[in-house]
C-alpha cells in the first residue's frame, strides 16, 4: 500500500505536520520533532530584537532536515498575510506558506473574505498556499477553486485542543475535495487525530497538543501512532454498523446445551 | 537623520547601508534566514550591500521564530 502523499509536486511520507511554539525548551522541540516523524514544520515571522538571540530556528530546523512551513499568523487583512508570505520567502527561500488571516483576536478565527482573496493573490504570486479555514465546505471549495494545495479546515478553535466539533462537516468537505485536506488547530489528543484520518483527511497539523501535554515527547509519538492508525482503518474499511448485537462466534455446537 | 526600524524610530548616519542596519539589528554578520521590508515592499537580499536608506524611511527587519 503506498503511503505517500502529494503537495502539489511535493511528496510527502509523514501525514504529521509540526508547529514549533509554546515549548518547554528547544530541546524538548528536538525531541518531540523528530518523535512526531514529522516533515514539515511550522514557524512565524516576526521582528529580530538585539541583544543575546536565542537559538536560530531557522538553523535548527534545517539542519535536521525539516521543511519550513511558514506562516502568517497575527495578520487581519489579506495585504497583511502577501506581505507576510513575501517576506517569509525571501528570509527561507520557500514558497510554501500556511495562509491565516483571523478576523479577530477573541475567536482566532479566520476572516473568510480576507482569506479568500489573499489566497487567490498568493496563489497568482507563484505561493503554494496552504489556508488555515473555517469547517465551511462552501468556502473549502472556493478555496481550492483558486488554486491553493490543499486546504486546512479548523477541527476547534486554535489552542483550545477540543477536538474534532463539526465531524460532518469535516467529512463532507474531505468527499468533496479534490486537493488534500489537512486539519489544523483544535487537536487535543491521539484520537482526535485518528478520528480526522477516518474522516478522510489526508494529515493533522497540530502545535498545543504537543507542546502543552505533560509529556510532549510521548505525545508526540502518540500522535504519529494514532494518525497512521487512523489512516489504515479508512482504508481497511469499517464494517457496518448494527442495531443489535451479533456474535462472531458460531451458535452450532456449543457446549451443555 | 531619522528612520523607523522595526516600529521604532532611529536616528542614523547619512549613506547607512541596509546591510549594516541588518547586522547592527542582528549582532551577526551577514545572518541568514532575515528578510527586510523597506516601506512596505520586500527589499531582496541581493539588494543589501548597494541600497542605502533615507530620513523617514521604514525598515522592518524579519525572522523565523516559534510558530504554529
Amino acid at each position: 500500500m503506498d503511503t505517500m502523499w502529494k503537495l502539489q509536486e511535493l511528496s510527502l511520507r509523514s501525514r504529521v505536520l509540526m508547529g514549533s511554539a509554546a515549548f518547554p525548551s528547544v530541546q524538548v522541540l528536538v525531541e518531540a520533532l523528530a518523535a512526531s516523524g514529522c516533515e514539515l514544520v511550522t514557524v512565524a515571522m516576526r521582528r529580530v530584537r538585539k541583544g543575546p538571540t536565542s537559538e536560530n530556528l531557522f538553523s535548527i530546523l534545517t539542519e535536521r532536515g525539516y521543511r519550513i512551513l511558514p506562516n502568517t499568523a497575527g495578520c487581519h487583512t489579506a495585504d497583511e498575510a502577501i506581505t507576510t508570505a513575501e517576506l517569509a520567502r525571501e528570509a527561507l527561500g520557500t514558497s510554501l506558506v500556511k495562509l491565516e488571516v483571523i478576523g479577530d483576536e477573541d475567536t482566532l478565527l479566520p476572516d473568510p473574505l480576507e482569506l479568500l482573496s489573499a489566497a487567490r493573490r498568493l496563489v497568482n504570486a507563484g505561493f503554494m498556499v496552504l489556508p488555515y479555514t473555517n469547517d465551511d465546505p462552501i468556502l473549502a471549495q472556493r478555496l481550492e477553486d483558486v488554486g491553493c494545495a490543499a486546504v486546512m479546515p479548523l477541527a476547534a478553535p486554535i489552542g483550545s485542543g477540543l477536538g474534532i466539533r463539526n465531524p460532518h462537516s469535516l467529512e463532507m468537505i474531505c468527499n468533496r475535495s479534490k486537493v488534500p485536506v489537512i486539519v489544523d488547530a483544535g487537536i487535543g489528543t491521539a484520537s482526535d487525530a485518528a478520528l480526522a484520518m477516518e474522516l478522510g483527511c489526508e494529515a493533522v497539523l497540530l502545535n498545543s497538543a504537543v507542546a502543552r501535554a505533560r509529556s510532549p515527547v510521548d505525545m508526540a509519538k502518540a500522535i504519529r501512532y494514532a494518525t497512521e492508525g487512523g489512516w489504515l482503518a479508512r482504508n481497511a474499511g469499517r464494517m457496518a454498523t448494527k442495531r443489535h448485537a451479533e456474535s462472531a462466534s458460531p451458535l452450532a455446537g456449543r457446549a451443555f446445551r | 537623520m531619522k528612520i523607523e526600524l522595526n516600529g521604532t524610530s532611529e536616528i542614523i548616519t547619512p549613506n547607512t547601508s541596509v546591510l549594516a542596519l541588518v547586522e547592527g539589528a542582528t549582532g551577526e554578520p551577514d545572518p541568514r534566514g532575515i528578510a527586510v521590508a523597506l516601506n512596505g515592499s520586500v527589499l531582496r537580499r541581493q539588494l543589501w550591500t548597494t541600497t542605502v536608506v533615507n530620513d523617514g524611511d521604514k525598515l522592518e527587519i524579519v525572522r523565523a521564530l516559534a510558530g504554529g
